[in-house]
């Protein structure tokens, strides 16, 4: 995980200026921001607390002594990050969590799915010899690292051309240079054949006996077992073939890792056609749903309201907001906590220009305008290149959901992709059924694809 | 516009943004690279280092290198603010400028959180697409903001000839530039019809629509006719595959058709188009009234002059005060913009006032519009000239009506004057307005008993006409042919019956093929030629030509006359 800038102000903002702070739309990631600011409300207006059948799931694994593995889904700004800091935080007396960032530590435009091996191997060999990390005795420590390094200097060697890197150096330079390499990424030759797939297998015995050593040395010292958090994977976005082609190398790895691991993936890999060839079956699999404002029958759903109010005054202080102004974003949010966040930031800067002390409603209306506008342009967007989904297609996508007249709606295709992906379709307990945005159902009455009046929409 | 989308009101948001001293990115759409820059300019003191232009040389590394472009301004309290430019493309590729920014979405915690204030710019057409392709990217911006000012706000009379009167401005710029935009506009035209991408269509509508345009500035009728007819094709076609994109470029294309076809007067077919235009407008105006209530107020100000022509007079009132509303409304708000559509809307309003009885508010309605335009051509504004010239000849003809016909033949001759001059610009664009306004003073100058005056206008106003006639017969000759009746009359008035005899017959000829081919377009004028004719030939004892008079049907033979009238020459709004 990328290291993250952490909130510098960690209560409800008492000015406007301050809510520029707090209304960041980045993850909570410490102890502190999730103290301030998250609101246990919120899974329960979710429908299913996924995290809480985590937390069960983990705990028994612990106790057994089997390794837990689990891909967390779910759509950008949902709360996964924050989600996965409560997890372990909640364990922390139990588990020691590695971090491990792939988007920042290889090369996204050119990384191999060994890649993802050899950099959990040398991150976790790294940590757990660290001074402040929980592993090794001295002796058995050389041992194990003279024996990953061979490995790597091995058959590993060409790929990772350690040949360069001087191996009488010591540890932390070798593994820096390792590390360094598998960053930088490498190109080769297009009719240049490569074997490394080839040395995974052995590569996966090495891994585990790393773990199972480390979680053994681990154990002994505090208690604690080795959890390996990937939270990036996720944001390769929305390519699916490059994505598809890595889970596919690494499903048979992944399955056999003897370890704790929890990886978040982007959701739609877990609905798409092959999710249960590419993914490996031992992991459990939990999509974080999306907050429902409306009910499956679009009335307002008010334990959301106040649950995402609670939220709201969490970031500002209810004495900034004039009466209205946190129920109209939140149905301008869609139940979205980034637009929701977006929502009052842009509120709250309109009213500081417009040299008010406190956010009107009018202020809030703007703001709900000028999302929708963006809703109604990243609708209607076509590249020169995308012919693949038109804009009629998703109109008449968007009335089958909000109707509910025809399950096949739901049924994932390119289109239904699309429309996840851009947060017109949200997600509601977990897999359970599906919703349009507010902003949607306000933009398909101004396209007279739904009647005036319509409920679901973003009007108060 | 909001207030918010100007470039003031971007600079205005980005300042106070960056006075709050927050990390992340502010994430500004732009319409235009000159308000854009114009933008950068204005918050250029912020700035911890010159603009980044976006030029990543391996799109797919693009993280990377702005990576490295953001680790070279050092750390500072307050934060460095940084201006980053997207162009619309990575070596002429829109689909490499994508992969880059792909690129950016791996890499945005580390892009992102920096302790920074960044200030990223990217086009309209491209933004939607980028944060479709990068939507978590997008998640995490700060603010969004769009800039929909296309060019830098100028001083109050620079405001007025942008967008004042676009027609006017075409008209009054020297020839050579003219002849020049025109053919480049043709060659362009010609490229864009060669191309198959979707956005060559796009383009090749736009082209169509100014070029249309060009050519009615230029006279040519009938090639601006045809333009105006394909951009509307074209737009149509785009709007039922993108109506949010095009519903708005599909009104503006028929309101200019709409105008076309009125000024040759084919006035059935510009009613459908203004009528569809309006709606169009109408709609839009819903759900955006800050960007599309001008558009609205001038479809119906050009509706309701086109329902006065085909007679719907009530509703055409209508039209025209709620117009005039609209704009008396907007021109309070950004009056170096509006007023003169206002002065505009209000001449409309004062002829139909007038015709629906109302003389004397028709008069005290012209009267605030030739205030209001006279007012701007003593600022300077000299494309403000054509329409006081028309303000004024709308003055006098309503005051004429009741009885102020002094008032109204000194108002008629400053008319004439300003014409005369534009006329020495442009003769080609400027003439038939001023033949028009010759011809009312003829009428004018006869009813007040100034018989060689008139007759001086009326056969000036005929020769120019023939003029006209001669390089587009079919758009001009029922003006020719007004004018020549209105010359009849004048001589009979003189009792120089055999002269008007000639007149008149000359006019039943010049008509009649043009009847023949489109009997339902010339059968009003045709009436009031015959009946002139006749009403001549009895004076001078005249046999009627009964052959040229076998050609009329039955149904067409007149059974009432009706004096030449003054026409108010409105002017329709091309919307550009």
């Amino acid at each position: 995980m990328a290291e993250l800038q952490h909130l510098s102000l960690l209560r409800p903002a008492q000015t406007l200026a301050e809510a520029a702070i707090t209304l960041d739309p980045g993850p909570l990631a410490t102890n502190a921001e999730l103290d301030a600011f998250y609101r246990t409300e919120i899974q329960s207006v979710r429908g299913v607390d996924r995290l809480g059948r985590i937390r069960i799931e983990l705990e028994d694994a612990l106790s057994l002594g089997r390794p837990y593995k689990a891909f967390l889904m779910g759509h950008p700004g949902v709360g996964k990050t924050t989600e996965l800091w409560r997890l372990t935080r909640s364990f922390e007396a139990k588990l020691e969590p590695l971090y491990i960032s792939v988007i920042s530590e290889l090369n996204p435009g050119s990384f191999r799915y060994y890649d993802v091996l050899l950099l959990i191997l040398v991150r976790l060999v790294e940590a757990a010899s660290s001074p402040t990390g929980i592993g090794f005795e001295e002796h058995n420590l050389q041992l194990l690292l003279k024996r990953v390094q061979n490995c790597l200097t091995g058959k590993w060697n060409d790929y990772l051309q350690t040949q360069e890197a001087n191996v009488e150096v010591g540890f932390d330079v070798f593994f820096a240079k390792v590390k360094g390499t598998l960053k930088q990424g490498r190109t080769f030759k297009k009719d240049e054949q490569r074997f490394e797939a080839s040395f995974v297998p052995e590569l996966v015995d090495l891994m585990n006996d790393v773990f199972d050593a480390c979680n053994e040395m681990a154990s002994k010292a505090n208690g604690k077992r080795w959890i390996i958090i990937l939270d990036d994977l996720e944001k390769l976005g929305i390519e699916q073939s490059p994505l598809q082609a890595l889970f596919s190398g690494l499903r048979a790895s992944l399955l056999d890792l003897r370890v704790n691991m929890i990886f978040t993936i982007p959701v739609w890999l877990h609905f798409s056609r092959d999710a249960q060839d590419i993914l490996p079956s031992n992991f459990h699999r939990f999509v974080l749903p999306d907050i429902p404002i409306y009910t499956k029958e679009k009335e307002l759903d008010l334990e959301s309201l106040r649950a995402l109010t609670e939220v709201v005054h969490s970031r500002i202080s209810p004495l900034l907001l004039e009466d209205g102004v946190a129920e109209r974003c939140i149905r301008g949010s869609g139940g979205s906590l980034r637009d929701l966040f977006r929502l009052v930031q842009f509120s709250m800067l309109s009213a500081r220009i417009g040299g008010a002390s406190r956010i009107a409603l009018t202020h809030a209306e703007s703001a709900v305008q000028d999302l929708r506008n963006d809703y109604k342009l990243r609708l209607g967007a076509t590249s020169q290149t995308d012919s693949e989904v038109s804009l009629e297609q998703k109109l008449e996508r968007l009335v089958q959901i909000y109707k509910r007249e025809d399950e096949t709606a739901e049924v994932p295709d390119p289109v239904l992709y699309n429309l996840l992906r851009q947060r017109f379709v949200l997600q509601y307990n977990g897999t359970g059924w599906m919703g349009i945005h507010s902003l949607a159902v306000d933009l398909l009455i101004q396209f007279t694809r739904l009647n005036q009046g319509a409920p679901g929409g973003s009007a108060l | 516009m909001n207030p918010r989308d100007t470039i003031d009101g971007i600079v205005e948001h980005v300042a106070e943004w960056i006075s709050l001293n927050v990390h992340g990115v502010v994430w500004i759409r732009y319409e235009s690279d000159v308000a854009r820059d114009a933008c950068i300019e204005k918050l250029g003191k912020y700035f911890a280092c010159p603009p980044i232009t976006f030029d990543p040389p391996d799109p797919k590394l693009a993280a990377v290198w702005l990576e490295d472009q953001l680790s070279s301004i050092p750390a500072a309290n307050p934060l460095p603010v940084v201006c980053l430019k997207f162009p619309i493309s990575l070596a002429g590729s829109e689909q490499s400028l994508l992969d880059a920014i792909y690129s950016l979405n791996l890499r945005r915690e580390d892009l992102l959180q920096r302790p920074l204030v960044q200030v990223w710019w990217i086009s309209e057409r491209l933004s939607p697409l980028a944060e479709n392709i990068a939507p978590d990217l997008n998640s995490w911006f700060k603010l969004h903001l769009s800039l929909r000012q296309s060019t830098p706000e100028p001083s109050f009379s620079e405001d007025l000839w942008e967008h004042a009167s676009f027609f006017n401005r075409l008209r009054l710029e020297p020839g050579s530039t003219r002849q020049l935009e025109l053919e480049e506009m043709k060659l362009q035209v010609g490229l864009l019809r060669a191309r198959s991408e979707p956005q060559a269509k796009v383009d090749l509508a736009n082209a169509l629509s100014k070029l249309s345009i060009r050519f009615a500035a230029e006279g040519h009728w009938d090639l601006a006719l045809s333009a105006g007819h394909e951009a509307v094709n074209h737009f149509e076609n785009l709007a039922g595959r993108d109506p949010m994109a095009f519903l708005p470029s599909l009104a503006e294309s028929l309101n200019n058709l709409a105008v076309l076809q009125s000024q040759i007067g084919n006035r059935k077919e510009a009613l459908k188009s203004i009528e569809q235009s309006s709606r169009l407008y109408k709609e839009l105006s819903k759900h955006n009234r800050d960007a599309f209530l001008p558009e609205y107020a001038m479809s119906l100000a050009n509706y309701a002059m086109l329902q006065s022509d085909v007679g719907k007079r009530e509703e055409a009132l209508e039209n025209a005060e709620i117009a005039a509303k609209l704009y008396r409304e907007l021109s309070k708000k950004n009056p170096g913009r509006f007023l003169t559509d206002l002065a505009k809307a209000l001449n409309n309003l004062a002829t139909l006032q007038s015709k629906l009885g109302s003389h004397r508010d028709g008069v005290v309605t012209a009267q605030e519009a030739v205030a209001i335009q006279q007012e701007l051509v003593n600022q300077g504004m000299e494309l403000s000239i054509p329409d006081l010239a028309t303000a004024l000849g709308t003055l006098a003809n309503r005051q004429a009506e009741i009885g102020q016909i002094e008032d109204a033949l000194r108002n008629l001759e400053k008319s004439v004057n300003l014409r005369r001059d534009l006329v020495k610009r442009n003769r080609k664009a400027f003439l038939p307005d001023l033949a028009g306004t010759l011809n009312n003073s003829a009428i004018w100058q006869s009813k007040a008993g100034r018989s060689e005056d008139a007759l001086a206008s009326g056969l000036e106003a005929v020769a120019l006409r023939q003029e006209l006639t001669d390089l587009n017969g079919k758009t001009f000759l029922p003006d020719l042919v007004q004018s020549l009746g209105a010359l009849s009359a004048l001589y009979m008035s003189r009792n120089e019956f055999s002269k008007a005899t000639a007149v008149s017959r000359k006019a039943l000829s010049l008509i009649l093929p043009y009847f023949e081919q489109q009997q339902e377009m010339f059968s009003s004028i045709l009436q009031d030629v015959v009946q002139g004719y006749l009403e001549a030939c009895r004076k001078s004892t005249t046999v009627p030509d009964q052959a040229l008079l076998a050609r009329i049907p039955p149904i067409s033979r007149p059974n009432r006359k009706r004096p030449p009238a003054p026409a108010d020459g409105p002017l329709p709004n091309p919307k550009t």
